[in-house]
């Protein structure tokens, strides 16, 4: 069960790889025109294609890379000189700080919310709210909070005149340059968990469990909470495991809107420059990331559910 | 409680970043990550807009281009036009200590700027015999035939100087200065982290007295224009090297000043449209004079560029008044009915659902608004445009190495003389695998043979008459369509002063007020 789980998740990686390879290396225009400028000058672009062995057969190329790869070499960047492993670790704290507290608070708050009794209109609202792209509420937020009360910062990790220097200070201002994109990216995500842990509880409630609950005479809100939400999160969970990517993807427009140094600028920067190795290298790192995710979320949902270890 | 501790957070954030911003700090907003730091290997933008403070050039060019002194404090030319001697500055050191001599100069030009920047090596090199350095102080220049544009093609975005002590016998490509400088230039380097900040803190042994006046240069990375005003709005940031059109007006009177200029060094940029002319439809004249009589040229600058610029008069930017013939494309008015007539005469009628030709018209996404304005103008005549958004190196691939294109929208820099950036434009021998050289793939001898004349005199007003025939030339063949000439603004809160935004040393001067 797990050898086959674990076979079915590195071929994943291995086509998402490739598949960026062929992308990136088809792509019309090479690395010289990123590295040299806007008017490289006779036989420039030959010169840069033999440096980093572009001139050969792609197949020669792809057999090369994927030797490499194999053996964890991701390669050197074309425009840095840097291991790509190395460029990567760098930047995923970043991404990690944008990322993890928003898939907390769009669990969290978007279960507290679904689990409310809320007004009429609630459900058309949080749709409304789920379909603006993470893009426009990020510039809404920078809009109210920035500009109108000018209390929260629009861009950047840290505050540019800052001393620099460690510390609970510097921790402090890195969190309150948080704050905004943040919020914007869990929104998004905050609206569908509110929307689906609705929907959900309230099937729950019309099942014969909930109702003869609540014909014992149980609160309706604790037949909610204890009896109905249980058995809701089943489907929750896994859901909620199926979208970690996107939280992954929705982090490269709002780093870039923010200007926050993460793994996404990092693949837009690299793909403009045509710096293969490190696209490659991302798409390889991220897939294996929301592939482990989803492991990790699958085997948490067996526990959560023992009927489905008999099934399997 | 919760919300106690956040607002804690944030009013300890906020206390704290009032403390800091007392020094003379100026951060500065750029919209790509450098790269690297070497500005002698590349053209790159957003390299030189941070690096250019590292380093000198021989010489700078001030606002209406005239030659000032920078590493050189004076030259001669010699009667015949060949030879250029440069008096250098004495007693200049690097950051790292060691003493910048002639031979550093030597080194650069041979070694680095010849090989590797792109302009200056196929601007400048093909005309210079030999750099020398005779003695320690004296860097003479000798050139194959007299050139003219030379000492404009030596400030510091064109021609910056690099320590010969640390680039000497390595690959100047590969070398870790690059992302670690040492220069001459005003501010010295401290960190950088990619996508995120370059800081440079003052040179205080600088060899100009009294300069700089900012104790830190902070680069931040922003490249949303919408976040890049926001933080300048926020008083995150203090200086915009460029703001975008559509944003001038929503800065304007917020105790920011807005510089208007034709560009860092001088760029003179003309937003034109190159016509594949190895394409039949567009090697028939009348179809290229249609477009000239289709496209409404004010509305473009007024509805994408907000009035920042003016309608191109000229093939050659108005900026470059000796060379420039103003009213060279008065004849080509905004006449749709002409513009019909002639492509009803060029054999290209409209068919059954009114359109006579279907054309492709690649473009950086940058330009996507002319693009769109063409495409409506255009429809009106019964061409249709095919719009492809293209990325940088997508682009130069499609246009000048497969020639896969019918139409480019491009933004033609002009530099401050047509040897730097016209030339690449019509000259025959530029055709071929050379980004934004000629487009048009546009070949006449008489061009050629004018273009190398102009290039060669040291007598402005012979060179002068010589650009001003060529220009006469191509207005009545076409090759392009000159459309709008772009200026660039920059911005900065009004509690600077001196900035000087047509210039890679932009910040030597500034300082915070009060």
């Amino acid at each position: 069960m797990l050898l086959s789980r674990l076979a079915w998740a590195i071929g994943t990686v291995w086509l998402a790889a490739s598949l960026a390879f062929l992308l990136i290396h088809l792509a019309p225009g090479g690395p010289a025109i990123a590295l040299g400028g806007d008017s490289g000058a006779p036989g420039y672009l030959e010169e840069v294609a033999r440096l980093y062995g572009l001139d050969r057969p792609l197949p020669e190329i792809y057999l090369d890379w994927l030797m490499r790869v194999a053996t964890g070499d991701l390669g050197h960047s074309y425009r840095s000189g840097q291991s790509v492993l190395s460029l990567i670790l760098e930047r995923l704290p970043v991404t990690l700080a944008l990322v993890a507290p928003a898939v907390l608070l769009s669990a969290i708050v978007g279960t507290l919310l679904g689990l409310l009794r809320t007004p009429r209109g609630f459900a058309a609202s949080m749709a409304a709210l789920h379909a603006v792209p993470g893009y426009l509420v990020g510039q809404a937020l920078v809009m109210a909070f920035a500009l109108g009360l000018g209390v929260l910062p629009v861009q950047g990790l840290v505050d540019g005149r800052g001393p620099g220097g460690g510390g609970i200070a510097r921790l402090l201002d890195m969190a309150r340059h948080l704050i905004l994109p943040v919020l914007a990216l869990a929104l998004h995500n905050l609206t569908f968990v509110a929307l689906l842990t609705r929907t959900r509880v309230m099937a729950e409630m019309e099942r014969p469990y909930a109702v003869t609950a609540a014909a014992k005479g149980v609160a309706p809100r604790l037949v909610r909470r204890r009896h109905a939400l249980p058995n809701a999160m089943l489907g929750l969970v896994s859901l909620f495991g199926s979208r970690l990517g996107g939280f992954v993807t929705g982090a490269v427009t709002i780093e870039v809107l923010f200007a926050l140094p993460g793994l996404g600028r990092l693949a837009v920067t690299s793909a403009i420059a045509r710096d293969h190795p490190v696209v490659i290298g991302l798409v390889l790192f991220t897939t294996a990331f929301v592939v482990t995710a989803n492991l990790v979320v699958d085997f948490a949902f067996r526990r959560l559910d023992p009927r489905l270890e008999e099934t399997a | 409680m919760k919300i106690r501790l956040t607002l804690a957070i944030i009013l300890a954030g906020a206390v704290l970043s009032t403390l800091s911003a007392r020094a003379q700090v100026a951060v500065v907003a750029v919209a790509g990550d450098p790269g690297h730091l070497n500005p002698a290997i590349s053209t790159a933008g957003p390299l030189h807009a941070v690096a250019d403070s590292i380093f000198n050039g021989l010489v700078s060019l001030d606002r209406d281009g005239t030659v000032q002194p920078d590493l050189a404090t004076s030259w001669t030319v010699s009667p015949d036009g060949r030879e250029v001697r440069f008096a250098l500055s004495s007693g200049v050191k690097w950051h790292d200590g060691k003493p910048f001599s002639a031979e550093d100069v030597k080194f650069t030009f041979e070694e680095v700027l010849f090989r590797f920047h792109a302009r200056t090596r196929a601007g400048l090199a093909p005309a210079v015999a030999s750099v020398e350095a005779p003695d320690a102080d004296t860097v003479v220049f000798r050139l194959k035939r007299p050139h003219p544009a030379l000492l404009r093609q030596l400030n510091v975005t064109e021609a910056p100087i690099l320590p010969r002590h640390l680039y000497a016998g390595t690959d100047p490509n590969r070398n870790e200065a690059n992302s670690r400088p040492v220069g001459t230039g005003a501010f010295r380097f401290e960190s950088y982290k990619r996508d995120d900040s370059v800081v440079l803190v003052r040179n205080e042994n600088y060899f100009k007295p009294g300069l700089p006046k900012l104790e830190r240069l902070v680069f931040r990375v922003i490249p949303e224009a919408n976040t890049q005003v926001a933080a300048l709005a926020n008083r995150e940031v203090d200086y915009l090297g460029r703001v975008v059109p559509s944003d001038v007006a929503r800065l304007n009177g917020k105790a920011t000043l807005l510089d208007t200029t034709s560009g860092p060094g001088g760029a003179n940029c003309v937003m034109t449209l190159a016509f594949n002319l190895q394409r039949p439809v567009l090697a028939a004249l009348p179809v290229r004079q249609a477009f000239a009589h289709a496209l409404n040229r004010r509305q473009m600058l007024e509805l994408v560029q907000f009035g920042q610029g003016r309608v191109a008069e000229a093939p050659i930017h108005s900026a470059i008044g000796w060379a420039t013939l103003r009213g060279a494309l008065r004849a080509y008015d905004l006449d749709p009915a002409k513009a019909n007539a002639l492509l009803d005469q060029a054999g290209l009628p409209r068919s059954a659902n009114g359109e006579r030709a279907t054309l492709d018209l690649l473009m950086f996404p940058a330009f996507a608004r002319y693009a769109e304005l063409m495409r409506q103008q255009l429809a009106a005549v019964g061409i249709a445009l095919r719009l492809k958004p293209l990325d940088p190196a997508a682009f130069a691939t499609s246009v000048f190495t497969k020639r896969d294109f019918d139409l480019a929208l491009i933004s033609y820099c002009n530099g401050v003389d047509p040897e730097i950036g016209v030339r690449r434009m019509y000259h025959s021998t530029a055709i071929g695998n050379v980004p934004f050289s000629n487009a048009a793939a546009y070949r006449n001898a008489d061009v050629d043979r004018l273009f190398d004349q102009a290039g060669s005199s040291t007598d402005t007003a012979a060179r002068g008459e010589a650009y001003r025939e060529i220009e006469r030339i191509v207005a009545r063949d076409l090759p392009y369509w000159w459309l709008v000439e772009t200026d660039f603004t920059s911005a900065w809160r009004g509690d600077f002063a001196d900035f000087a935004p047509w210039s890679g040393q932009f910040a030597e001067r500034a300082f915070q007020k009060h």
